[in-house]
């Protein structure tokens, strides 16, 4: 039920945005500036990147948001955003070059029977690849579908699958041993 | 909900909790 309410009061902030209401959409980007920045922390790894990359999503959301043309899209939309701010900042960065290959390998710990056991799930998600852990917190926390995800990440629906599926095997391996 | 993916829900929950400790709120004026 909150959910739903949520869910409305989003999409009248929406609506009156798009016609052209300051307040509204500033209160619209404030709920939502938060779950942007820790999205692009997770993804990023740097908080000052990561605040950079959100303020960018968020100026594209306000320039943009007319063309959005179903406010209840406004989530799915505004991550795809988003995630690309996240991808050509992933670009850029040399370093975090092996973040941007969207044919990773499942993670070694999946397979290594060797990997160090820790009953401690927070740990044990570290372990994963960002690219599972994304699919993982639009999953979990977000409340995305297999199928927004995919659009949002840009992947095959099958590819959202399979990482989730991997992802709850190498949890629920390491947590019943 | 199974119980793996209640315990994948929490973990991501708090990992963002500590997180926001340790980087304050994000606060963003578009005005």
């Amino acid at each position: 039920m909150q959910q739903i309410k949520q869910d409305s009061l989003n999409e009248w902030l929406v609506l009156r945005s798009q016609r052209g209401e300051r307040d509204a959409l500033n209160e619209l980007l404030g709920n939502w500036q938060q779950r942007y920045f820790l999205y692009a922390l997770n993804r990023l790894g740097e908080t000052e990147a990561a605040h950079d990359v959100t303020q960018e999503c968020l100026f594209g959301i306000s320039r943009n948001l007319k063309r959005l043309k179903d406010p209840a899209a406004f989530p799915k939309w505004s991550f795809r955003i988003l995630e690309r701010r996240c991808m050509d900042w992933l670009r850029k960065t040399v370093r975090e070059r092996k973040h941007v290959d969207r044919n990773v390998d499942l993670p070694e710990a999946w397979t290594n029977d060797t990997v160090e056991h820790d009953m401690n799930i927070s740990r044990l998600l570290a372990q994963l690849e960002p690219e599972i852990r994304q699919v993982l917190r639009l999953y979990y926390l977000e409340g995305q579908s297999i199928m927004a995800i995919a659009e949002i990440c840009q992947l095959a629906e099958g590819t959202v699958k399979s990482r989730l599926f991997y992802a709850r095997k190498f949890l629920a391996t390491k947590i019943d041993k | 909900m199974s119980n793996i993916d209640e315990k994948i829900r929490q973990a991501l929950t708090e990992e963002d909790k500590r997180a926001i400790e340790a980087t304050g709120t994000m606060r963003v004026c578009l005005t």
